[in-house]
């Protein structure tokens, strides 16, 4: 009897010691930080002689993009180099933010590294819960502007603009926003769903936060104030856009196709990613952007690119993101980024031949705590206009 | 001490009636498997439904969009009170119901319409080519529902909103106007296109099983030809209508691809795209509720249904017995009829088939001359101007490595499902009138009444964690064979419990008094004897998994895509012939999965 007690006890103490004993050591998090040094323990220089062994080592990294242009960086990254693959799934920003979180509490490390826009969700739902890790190559921080180094870095910066079939119009149609509210464009403005793409829900925030502006610039068209039916003008703005007709895409392929095609009669107009422009180069379409629509062409929407918590290959993913950064002729692993429309975070990286610098593009930069703050409110918002 | 040890006897009496009971119990092995199939079905089927409602009655942490002061976990009534009466609940809810409900309702009538003709002219009449009208009469059900939509979308779409030229418009030079080109129309008539096959299959069946004999003897007490139907053929059809009303009902409920393909540009909504959205935005609890007021849409129609006819759940086939039919003559009709019939078929069916392959040689969409000719998207190397730099399909090992999820996941859920409705099957049939028969067969009827995408999202959350015995199974394959074989179940088990039905008791009871020991008896006599329905039931399964989308697009992770949901991203990116590609690939592949297990189906049939 006696000895049973003392072998449960035993178990019992044994069992508490194990317990304590994780206490008094290090997470699992915190021993994956410091073997990988990332977070508080990376170096002010890396070695990349030995990243590169270790990475060879780890034989793959596996990328979660936002953007398709993964497969082309796949080809540049193996050749680049060879003996490790690099394993690119194509997933929406939304849907990557949800399979992070939900892989990250179900404790399954798949992915290395996020390349993904939607700035508000990011630093909300991964960086501040520490499921992706901010990580910059001491190489390119001093030529990163500082909204761009933390909390997550930049990559490269998407435009979405107003576009027009500039074989059917020699200069641009419209030159403002409200332009696109009146009569003669009614069912003829498209637009990517927002219900789809974070992107788009954010071009439209962006609009109703320069309510202000808005309201001036109504002025300035219709010489006269706005009437609201709505809380302002930015609302008023879209509310009216939609009551025109305005028609919903699934892909900025579309758009352009739909403004770009050859030989309409009466095109529509596209608000639509910047970067489509490849298809006018390569000469299958035929757009231009209306630079001097006002307030704003547009709004930038840059993606961002970290390592993810616990990732399985980390000096893979620290590879792949200091090659991701290219360098200052846009090669490397930036090359599928740098093109027209697109543009390096990285101030000494040359604007793409045949683009206008983001310098003298007039954009809006989203506000992503605003965003964060004021997405369920817009989603009703936008629901009762459908 | 008398007292005592009269209690002590009375105890011992009860003690050893008791034992008496269980040891009864465990010898009747349908009681036993049932007791263990309820407690699964109530983990699998109730557990998920429960832990819908929870999560709609409390605060969620994304909810901290809304109200910031909310306390995660807490109850809460604030997301049906904002679903159902809130101030955006008519273009969240309402709208998309009346839709949802319009649509149903129009590819109800419209499939019943066509099906019902085309199986009274197959069976009925002298129609000539019978044989070669059922077989293509019946591909539209081992195709996805949207690939009909998908070739709608080639010819009707016009440039305003469709971006390239569509073939319409090539050929007509007008460019048709957006309600045919998108919205309720194009959508119901894609949906009617697709379901009448189901109403087809049914009602043909039910027609052949009418025996011509009480019509002649009707015929010789002198009644006409419309009573003799209104009386005699159409009572005995009727079951089987009402069940195609009811699967195409419940079907075009649940449906997603085609409304998303069609709705979307002209901002038209069901209830199942207004769920996705939701759920794409993660508003997890709004997407819950509108699942379970889809839910309560299937019950609905399945009691009025029960209200209308006893014969409850018949949605099975009748077994068509020959009987002696008297074929009406269509006389001269019959070269019209025939031409209307090869008319449909060549419209309905071959022709979107052929739109699809054809667009995948396209090289730019919209340019239909011959100069645009290739082979690109079959085995092109990546070139980036096109494809966004994708290989061809047959040379790109994603796609490829999709199909072979799709064939796994199909076999797998096939067997599964096979294996699961035998035994359900067995309980139902065996414990027909007890009370473990009948709440399995309650239970394995359950999920009919989820609509897919609902059905995806309920196990999505249930286990996205660790639960119960089961881990965590997100983005695993498991979660999807799951999923899967547990909305195939209602089918599985009601064609196994029909097998079953037939095996007569005395079988079975022969071998017991032989000494045939349980595992025996059902190895030996059930399992045999109901293998015929079993295979059906697998190829059933099989073709219904391969073509799946609604549910399991919110279950794939990028290493457990499958054709359909690839299908859908590159649709939803704009790369049509990508899309169309592998959609091919896809009704290959269950075209070869078909014409295999028919022949092991038939190669049975023979040896036995």
């Amino acid at each position: 009897m006696s000895r049973r007690v003392g072998l449960s006890i035993l178990v019992v103490l044994a069992l508490v010691a194990l317990q304590t004993g994780l206490a008094w050591g290090e997470t699992p998090q915190e021993k994956w930080l410091k073997d990988a040094k990332l977070g508080p323990y990376a170096p002010a220089a890396e070695d990349w002689k030995a990243i590169e062994e270790a990475a060879k080592k780890e034989g793959k990294v596996v990328v979660y993009s936002m953007s398709s242009r993964v497969f082309q960086l796949k080809t540049l990254f193996e050749k680049a180099y060879p003996g490790i693959e690099l394993v690119p799934y194509d997933i929406p920003t939304n849907t990557q933010i949800e399979k992070v979180k939900r892989e990250q509490a179900a404790k399954v490390y798949n992915a290395d590294v996020c390349l993904l826009t939607g700035g508000s969700l990011i630093v909300h739902e991964l960086v501040k819960p520490r499921l992706l890790w901010n990580y910059i190559p001491p190489e390119v921080r001093d030529v990163l502007p500082p909204q761009y180094r933390e909390p997550i870095m930049g990559h490269h910066i998407s435009t979405k603009v107003v576009i027009y079939n500039s074989e059917r119009y020699s200069k641009a149609p419209v030159n403002s926003l409200w332009d696109l509210t009146k009569p003669e464009w009614k069912g003829k403005v498209i637009f990517k769903d927002p219900f789809r793409d974070t992107g788009n829900m954010e071009w439209l925030m962006t609009v109703i936060q320069h309510s202000e502006e808005m309201a001036a610039e109504y002025k300035r068209v219709f010489g006269k104030d706005i009437t609201l039916t709505t809380e302002n003008a930015g609302r008023e703005f879209i509310k009216m856009l939609v009551k025109n007709g305005l028609v919903l895409m699934s892909s900025d392929g579309d758009i352009a196709k739909a403004v770009g095609t050859r030989g309409q009669k009466d095109p529509p107009i596209g608000i639509c990613d910047y970067g489509k422009m490849r298809d006018v180069i390569d000469g299958k379409l035929v757009f231009n952007v209306a630079f001097d629509v006002k307030p704003v062409v547009g709004v930038l929407q840059p993606a961002f690119v970290g390592i993810v918590n616990q990732a399985p290959h980390p000096n893979a993913a620290k590879l792949l993101i200091k090659f991701m950064m290219g360098d200052k002729e846009g090669g490397l692993g930036l090359q599928p980024w740098h093109v027209p429309g697109n543009y390096s975070v990285r101030t000494d990286v040359v604007t793409p031949a045949g683009a206008k610098p983001l310098s003298e593009l007039n954009c809006w930069m989203p506000d992503f705590d605003y965003i964060y703050y004021h997405t369920a409110e817009f989603f009703d918002f936008w629901l009762s206009l459908l | 001490m008398r007292t005592v040890s009269q209690g002590y006897q009375i105890g011992s009496a009860t003690r050893a009636y008791a034992l008496y009971r269980v040891r009864r119990f465990l010898h009747t092995p349908y009681k036993v498997v049932g007791a263990v199939l309820i407690i699964l079905l109530a983990y699998f089927i109730i557990g998920p439904l429960l832990a819908m409602v929870e999560t709609t009655l409390t605060w969620q942490s994304e909810d901290l969009r809304y109200a910031p002061g909310a306390s995660p976990g807490a109850f809460t009534l604030f997301h049906w009170s904002r679903v159902l009466f809130g101030r955006t609940s008519v273009p969240m809810l309402w709208r998309p119901l009346m839709n949802t409900m319009a649509i149903a309702i129009g590819v109800s009538v419209l499939s019943l319409a066509i099906g019902g003709i085309l199986a009274w002219l197959v069976v009925r009449t002298d129609l000539p080519f019978k044989h070669l009208v059922s077989a293509l009469a019946v591909i539209p059900y081992s195709l996805p529902s949207w690939v009909i939509a998908l070739a709608w979308i080639v010819v009707f779409k016009n440039r305003q909103i469709g971006g390239a030229m569509g073939l319409f418009e090539y050929i007509t030079g007008v460019s048709p106007p957006n309600w045919l080109s998108y919205g309720i129309i194009p959508i119901t008539l894609c949906l009617a296109l697709h379901y009448y096959s189901f109403a087809f299959t049914l009602i043909s069946g039910a027609l052949s099983s009418v025996d011509a004999e009480l019509e002649e003897a009707a015929e010789m007490v002198k009644a006409t030809r419309a009573q003799i139907l209104r009386k005699i053929t159409f009572p005995i059809v009727l079951p089987a209508i009402l069940s195609a009303l009811i699967l195409t009902f419940s079907r075009a409920v649940g449906t997603f691809g085609t409304p998303v393909f069609l709705g979307l540009p002209v901002r038209f909504y069901v209830l199942s795209t207004m769920l996705y959205a939701n759920m794409d935005n993660r508003f997890v609890s709004n997407a819950y509720i509108l699942a379970l007021l889809m839910i309560l849409i299937s019950a609905a129609t399945v009691y009025a249904n029960n209200k209308i006819i006893r014969a409850r759940r018949s949605f099975v086939t009748l077994g068509g017995r020959g009987f002696r039919r008297r074929l009406v003559r269509l006389g001269r009709m019959r070269g019209i009829v025939a031409f209307l019939v090869a008319g449909f078929l060549a419209v309905g069916v071959v022709l979107p088939l052929g739109i699809l392959v054809w667009q995948t040689f396209m090289l730019v969409e919209g340019n239909y001359s011959p100069a645009n000719f290739t082979l690109h998207y079959w085995v092109g190397r990546p070139n980036p101007r096109y494809a966004q730099g994708e290989a061809g399909i047959l040379r790109n090992s994603m796609i490829l490595g999709g199909a072979w999820n799709s064939v796994r996941l199909a076999l797998t859920t096939a067997l599964i499902t096979g294996v699961a409705g035998v035994l359900t099957g067995y309980v139902v049939a065996k414990g027909r009138h007890t009370l473990i028969g009948k709440a399995v067969e309650q239970l394995t009827f359950l999920p009919f009444l989820m609509p897919s995408i609902a059905f995806g999202a309920i196990y999505l959350t249930m286990f996205s964690t660790p639960h119960w015995i089961i881990p965590s199974l997100y983005g695993t394959f498991s979660i999807l064979v799951l999923t899967c074989a547990i909305k195939s179940l209602p089918y599985s088990t009601r064609s196994s419990t029909s097998s079953m039905l037939q095996i007569g008791g005395e079988l079975e009871e022969a071998a017991e008094v032989a000494g045939a020991s349980w595992s025996m008896r059902f190895r030996r006599i059930l399992v045999p004897l109901s293998k015929r329905g079993f295979l059906a039931g697998f190829l059933l399964t099989f073709i219904t998994i391969m073509r799946e989308m609604s549910l399991i697009v919110l279950l794939v992770s990028p290493s457990t895509r499958t054709l359909t949901t690839m299908t859908y991203r590159y649709t939803e990116q704009g790369v049509a012939q990508m899309a169309d590609a592998v959609i091919v690939l896809l009704v290959t592949l269950i075209l070869i999965g078909n014409f295999l297990i028919n022949r092991v189906l038939r190669s049975r049939e023979e040896t036995s």
